[in-house]
């Protein structure tokens, strides 16, 4: 099989490439999507614990 | 009976610190077996006689398929589960299990129309199997839209969880619609109980396809658990041991 009788697909290259693509697609965005979530939520969480320090401090004790 | 094994398994800490022991296996496995259904599938496969070529597009199809209704079931269990005994790792399962549900049933939905349009000349039908899976894709976002729309977690938990529960009549609508209603779909090609009607080269690639499929989505809503149990459980010691400063 040459190179371009896999990409041809008999024809129906397009319609089974856009499915790989869009399996490829939906993959790597599910992960970054998580990924993304992760950081924020120590971003945030980071944030939070620095301000219940500094209110701890604040107060004399 | 002792119930204690039952509460650790449920402890967010517990969770926390097994599914970071096993993630990174359950990803190498996931790609290793993504890689060789791939080549099986695009390449080392022979191809259909009747449908020449597309139907390559099985490997993604139902692979997609069978995971957005086995990640419902999931979901809909988990809901069950933290709405009964109110256990706040099962409402973290149900939500993690959403978004990756959701993205395999507009998956399949993609890949089934992009099947259809070169073999049944039409990208859409109003059939059965195919406005069922469509609902299904509304049920999970439905599931999201309406936990988002609580700015309490406990309450958006419970409402979004009985959706999910009332919403899981749909799977046996799915499985069965191929059976019950005419339609262009066609029927299930591998089941549990008779010899598969597949080509062995088909069959290794569908195989392996599912397999990974199923790996990789589980190890998404694992990855989605850990996010939901850091930012749940932020005010114990531990969570901020684990963020550090």
């Amino acid at each position: 099989m040459t190179l371009n009788e896999f990409i041809d697909m008999g024809g129906y290259g397009f319609y089974v490439w856009s499915c790989y693509g869009a399996a490829l697609v939906v993959f790597v965005g599910l992960y970054f999507n998580v990924k993304l979530q992760k950081n924020r939520i120590i971003r945030q969480l980071q944030r939070r614990y620095r301000q219940e320090k500094r209110k701890q401090q604040k107060k004399p004790s | 009976m002792n119930w204690q094994w039952f509460h650790r398994l449920s402890s967010p800490k517990w969770f926390y610190q097994i599914s970071g022991r096993w993630l990174p296996w359950i990803w190498i496995l996931s790609l290793v077996l993504m890689a060789a259904g791939l080549y099986q599938g695009l390449y080392n496969s022979v191809v259909d006689y009747q449908q020449g070529n597309t139907v390559r597009i099985m490997y993604l199809h139902v692979p997609a398929a069978f995971a957005s209704m086995m990640f419902y079931v999931i979901m809909a269990v988990a809901a069950a589960i933290g709405y009964i005994w109110r256990i706040k790792l099962a409402h973290m399962a149900a939500v993690s299990a959403a978004p990756v549900g959701a993205a395999m049933t507009f998956l399949a939905l993609l890949t089934g129309a992009l099947w259809g349009k070169p073999m049944w000349g039409t990208w859409w039908v109003w059939d059965a199997r195919l406005t069922s899976e469509l609902i299904l894709l509304f049920l999970y976002l439905g599931f999201m839209a309406l936990h988002q729309a609580f700015e309490d977690r406990e309450v958006a938990d419970r409402a979004a969880g009985v959706l999910a529960m009332v919403g899981i009549v749909n799977v046996p609508i799915i499985h069965y619609s191929v059976e019950w209603w005419n339609t262009l779909h066609q029927g299930a090609t591998i089941s549990k109980f008779e010899k598969p009607s597949l080509d062995p080269s088909m069959l290794i690639a569908l195989l392996l396809m599912i397999f990974a499929v199923i790996l990789f989505c589980t190890a998404i809503m694992m990855y989605r658990m850990r996010n939901e149990v850091l930012s749940r459980e932020h005010s114990k010691s531990w969570v901020k041991e684990v963020i550090g400063l």
